[in-house]
């Protein structure tokens, strides 16, 4: 498991998922950045167990990810595998 | 002007677990088609314009559909909108007719969803979905639902026993519906007590998958004079990027009221698509009807609501659900159902999750 990479167009406009074009400005040209920090939103437990948050990073981006012990509010990162997000609370 | 005016409106009858071996996303569609035609009292070789919208039909597509069922047709439609599917494919045959591009569409929905068929479906719903949200892995759209869920309880204060009065509601309607899947009576305590799939959701928030098929047939008022009128029909797809909370669609900007002179005031029956309760109170909430609280009242009070039973007691027949409140909504304004009297109706389509809830929305006013 690695950081997760978001795509920043070059005018610094953060998106996730991968966009075509830049919905705010039009831009193509992407490249990758740390998603870094987030605030678990909402968090919801499945009935096959575990927990699913809603993640708003400080860059912008809402992201899914897999949860477990992670509270509503709570400061998290995001690490991904393979499009697996799994937010770790931060300590 | 040629007005278009809907002629006749049918459901395939849903099932729960078809035989594989005899029910196929093909017989659906063409049972539905039969079923419409006869609904409509027109003929085959009058058909010169058809339209499909289907998860399943693959690799076919609607020309491949027109051949087996023996049409020439002038105007053809692969929709793939999923829960604004029926909407958006009415738009745009009621201006194939209004043009003179066609005379006579029927448009098909449906779909035949085995439960592996679903769960690829869901899984592989488009690339956002398959390469971000399968991973993790996710139930479906039930977890992008019960955070949207969470989110409305938080900016209204509703409770689960709030929601609960949606599906309890609408079972009352589907006992008068016979092509219900679910029909008993359902209660709040029932409702409250049932199993939980995704926190707030539990399994009466989310609609039994189905399969079944959909279908209207469009055409002029010189051809069928007795039809459905479309006062207005209007959508608006993709308004935020994916980047709000969910609790507002494209609804919330449409001009459909000043295109139907008429307000929600004048509504005598609503088919609001209810893939999950939530989504019912958005909807109604973004076209004026009210807030949550006020909507939910009304409801309890009998007002005539989703009165097939809605998706949550009918069932989803895949992309029939964008369908079968068009068909419904005929159904009552023809005086075929349990209201009587009913002169215009509104049916609305939502769906398409991109990443986190619905991108598409419509709306159509319907005049008997």
């Amino acid at each position: 498991m690695t950081e997760l990479l978001v795509p920043v167009c070059e005018n610094g406009h953060a998106v996730f998922p991968p966009r075509a074009l830049c919905p705010r400005c039009g831009s193509r040209d992407w490249h990758d950045q740390p998603a870094g920090p987030g605030t678990a939103e909402q968090v919801t437990t499945h009935r096959a167990g575990g927990q699913i948050a809603s993640v708003a990073l400080d860059l912008g981006p809402v992201v899914v990810a897999r949860a477990d012990g992670v509270a509503p509010g709570a400061r998290v990162r995001l690490d991904e595998s393979q499009g697996k997000m799994i937010a770790f609370p931060i300590s | 002007m040629t007005v278009a005016v809907i002629a006749g409106a049918a459901e395939s009858p849903y099932t729960r677990h078809p035989d594989p071996e005899t029910t196929t996303t093909e017989s659906l569609l063409t049972d539905a088609f039969l079923r419409a035609l006869a609904s409509a009292r027109i003929e085959r070789s009058a058909v010169d314009g058809l339209g499909v919208a289907s998860f399943t039909l693959a690799p076919d597509h609607c020309i491949d559909l027109a051949w087996r069922l023996g049409l020439r047709v002038r105007w053809l439609m692969d929709d793939a909108n999923g829960g604004a599917s029926g909407v958006n494919m009415l738009q745009h045959a009621v201006r194939a007719i209004e043009a003179g591009d066609a005379e006579t569409v029927v448009l098909l929905a449906g779909d035949r969803l085995l439960r592996e068929e679903f769960a690829a479906l869901t899984g592989g719903y488009n690339r956002a979905t398959r390469d971000y949200l399968t991973p993790i892995p996710v139930d479906g759209p039930n977890t992008d639902f019960a955070l949207l869920t969470q989110r409305h309880m938080a900016a209204t204060g509703l409770s689960r026993a709030d929601y609960g009065r949606i599906p309890v509601a609408q079972r009352r309607w589907a006992a008068g519906n016979p092509l219900a899947v679910y029909r008993e009576p359902l209660t709040l305590e029932e409702y409250l007590a049932a199993p939980m799939v995704a926190e707030p959701l539990c399994r009466y928030d989310c609609v039994p998958v189905v399969s079944g098929a959909d279908a209207l047939v469009v055409t002029s008022a010189d051809r069928a004079p007795g039809g459905i009128r479309i006062r207005a029909i209007r959508a608006l797809h993709n308004t935020d990027g994916q980047e709000g909370d969910g609790l507002r669609t494209g609804l919330a900007e449409l001009d459909l009221w000043e295109a139907a002179a008429a307000g929600p005031g004048d509504i005598d029956l609503a088919w609001v698509y209810d893939d999950y309760p939530v989504m019912v109170l958005v909807q109604l909430a973004d076209l004026g009807f009210g807030d949550a609280r006020s909507v939910l009242a009304r409801i309890d009070g009998g007002w005539p609501l989703n009165t097939s039973g809605g998706q949550l007691s009918a069932g989803q027949a895949g992309a029939a659900g964008g369908m079968h409140g068009l068909v419904e909504a005929v159904r009552q304004l023809r005086g075929e159902g349990q209201v009587r009297d009913a002169r215009l109706a509104l049916v609305t389509g939502y769906g398409m999750v991109l990443y986190r809830y619905g991108a598409c929305a419509g709306a159509v006013v319907l005049e008997a």
